[in-house]
């Protein structure tokens, strides 16, 4: 029964796809520490080398038209600026998002969000007697990722509710799996947030992630996400369907730096529970840059 | 009702009649042969090629339309013999089946042997510091590569780069790449995906370093400008590593 449940848990996060891009300019940033020269014990959880540790910061800057914010429409136009800063060590991942909205009057958004994240990675092999390296196959390898933000209240200039700061929280699984007959990526997410005092609404989504198209030595690239779920508020809403399509286009190089990209996204959405509003489009055109990028020594 | 037993009737003879057909094309046996080369405009090929159809040689020459064209000595059924072909610095489909086709009004056969091509490149890997490099490599076939009776693709092979004898890897078809991997002293694994075509666009010689490595792990994360920083930063250390390129 309990290898039953766990395949179906596996089966249930094995479509393809990478989570965490609630927000149509936040990219995936999953990196398998097996990429910077980590080895993983037999029993997947443990790493036996610890690879280079990564440290990266990149900003992003642009607009959106009709920001949904949460899962909910807003049908409001906004400029954004975003910082990440990610830290990759051992088998674990830190990062820290900053985002700031320059929003319309009257609109009921948040000016201000903040994002702590920790993810701490895995990689079972096919034989558990070896240990794992970036050559060696796998039966199963990805991360599970825990999320917390505090934003502005969206609802802090009306009688709805008084409180300044908004909070969320959330687990994300990212898994790769693979059997005799199929290889296969995909995600899974729980959130929570606030909605009123002593409520929460959680949400369900499971991540597909179509393959990365690339044309003109990957300077050019095509990227669409596909997210499916349910929110619960009074009682679950499933249905819920969303697509970010992106094409990302390179800036050229200026002292050896590339100056960034230019990235534009389309996200139309299907929502079963508004009955006025059901599908929206929202699109944004903005800029990426790696602003820092270092690759530390082994420890 | 008998207005659709009529239709039958004739559907069945219409049948008959083109598998007849069909049947005495493809029995048909002819002495004249075609060849239609496909996909290596860009080389330039002899004017007169000897082909191998079944176990005879025949001279073919080009023709005004582009195919080259010979005569057998001994007439034969088409679709029962296969042509193989070796051309310098072009790579060929082996043992392509051969089809009928009549010509002069129905008078004669030929038969057509259609051969996808393609030229030939070649990589050379230096090592610019004294350092020992450690380098594997191996041929990316994909699944509709030309696969060639004689000029296998190179095989995979790791060796220890030293700047004093530059590695050549054997040509490849302009369609394939070759996949180099390094390792770092830190066990840090990186590899390369290196095609004639974007090297083309790089000039005559070519750092490694300006070529985007791609992930050597297969995981839950793919393509992303996470990864890409990293392997970018990780590809610094093989700045000491050039490629440079030629079509034999």
């Amino acid at each position: 029964m309990r290898r039953l449940a766990i395949a179906a848990v596996l089966l249930l996060c094995s479509a393809a796809g990478r989570a965490q891009e609630f927000e149509i300019f936040d990219p995936n940033d999953f990196i398998d520490p097996r990429e910077r020269g980590a080895v993983f014990a037999p029993t997947g959880m443990r790493i036996l080398a610890p690879g280079n540790p990564f440290s990266i910061v990149r900003v992003y800057g642009g607009q959106v038209s009709n920001y949904q914010w949460r899962d909910t429409p807003t049908g409001a136009d906004l400029t954004f600026a975003h910082v990440v800063w990610n830290r990759y060590r051992d088998n674990r991942q830190f990062n820290l998002k900053l985002t700031t909205y320059n929003v319309e009057a009257g609109a009921h958004l948040p000016w201000y969000r903040g994002t702590i994240q920790f993810a701490r990675y895995f990689a079972i092999p096919t034989n558990r007697a070896l240990s794992v390296g970036a050559g060696d196959p796998v039966r199963a390898a990805g991360r599970i990722l825990f999320t917390g933000s505090l934003e502005q209240n969206p609802l802090r200039e009306t009688n709805v509710r008084s409180r300044v700061v908004d909070h969320e929280f959330g687990i994300e699984l990212d898994a790769y799996l693979r059997t005799t007959r199929f290889t296969t990526t995909g995600s899974v997410v729980w959130t929570r947030r606030v909605v009123d005092d002593g409520r929460y609404a959680d949400r369900l989504v499971y991540f597909y992630r179509g393959p990365e198209i690339s044309k003109f030595d990957n300077r050019l690239r095509f990227a669409a996400n596909l997210a499916c779920g349910g929110e619960h508020t009074d009682r679950w809403r499933w249905g819920a369907t969303r697509l970010i399509a992106t094409t990302s286009i390179d800036l050229p190089t200026a002292g050896g730096r590339r100056l960034g990209t230019v990235n534009l996204a389309w996200g139309p959405s299907y929502l079963p529970g508004s009955a006025t509003h059901r599908t929206q489009r929202e699109l944004a055109i903005y800029v990426d840059r790696t602003v820092m990028a270092h690759l530390g020594a082994l420890p | 009702m008998l207005q659709r037993g009529s239709k039958l009737r004739n559907w069945c003879r219409s049948a008959f009649f083109l598998s007849f057909v069909s049947a005495s094309a493809g029995a048909q046996v002819c002495d004249l042969v075609r060849v239609e080369f496909n996909g290596c405009a860009g080389a330039s090929l002899p004017a007169a090629i000897d082909v191998n159809v079944g176990d005879e040689t025949i001279t073919v020459r080009k023709q005004p339309d582009g195919a080259w064209e010979g005569r057998a000595l001994n007439s034969f059924r088409p679709s029962q013999q296969t042509l193989s072909v070796d051309l310098p610095n072009v790579r060929t489909t082996c043992h392509v089946g051969g089809s009928p086709q009549t010509i002069a009004g129905g008078a004669s056969c030929r038969a057509v042997f259609s051969v996808r091509c393609e030229s030939l490149w070649s990589l050379h890997v230096t090592n610019t510091l004294r350092k020992k490099t450690p380098l594997s490599y191996r041929c990316e076939t994909e699944a509709n590569a030309i696969r060639a009776c004689d000029d296998a693709p190179p095989t995979a092979a790791t060796i220890a780069l030293v700047p004093e004898t530059p590695l050549t890897i054997p040509p490849v078809g302009v369609s394939q790449g070759v996949v180099l991997g390094l390792t770092a002293a830190d066990g840090t694994a990186i590899e390369y995906i290196v095609k004639e075509k974007t090297l083309r666009k790089l000039g005559k010689t070519v750092k490694l370093s300006a070529l985007p490595p791609r992930p050597a792990v297969q995981s839950a994360g793919g393509s992303n400008p996470f990864l890409s920083a990293l392997k970018t930063q990780q590809a610094l250390a093989f700045e000491h590593i050039v490629l440079t390129w030629d079509m034999p």
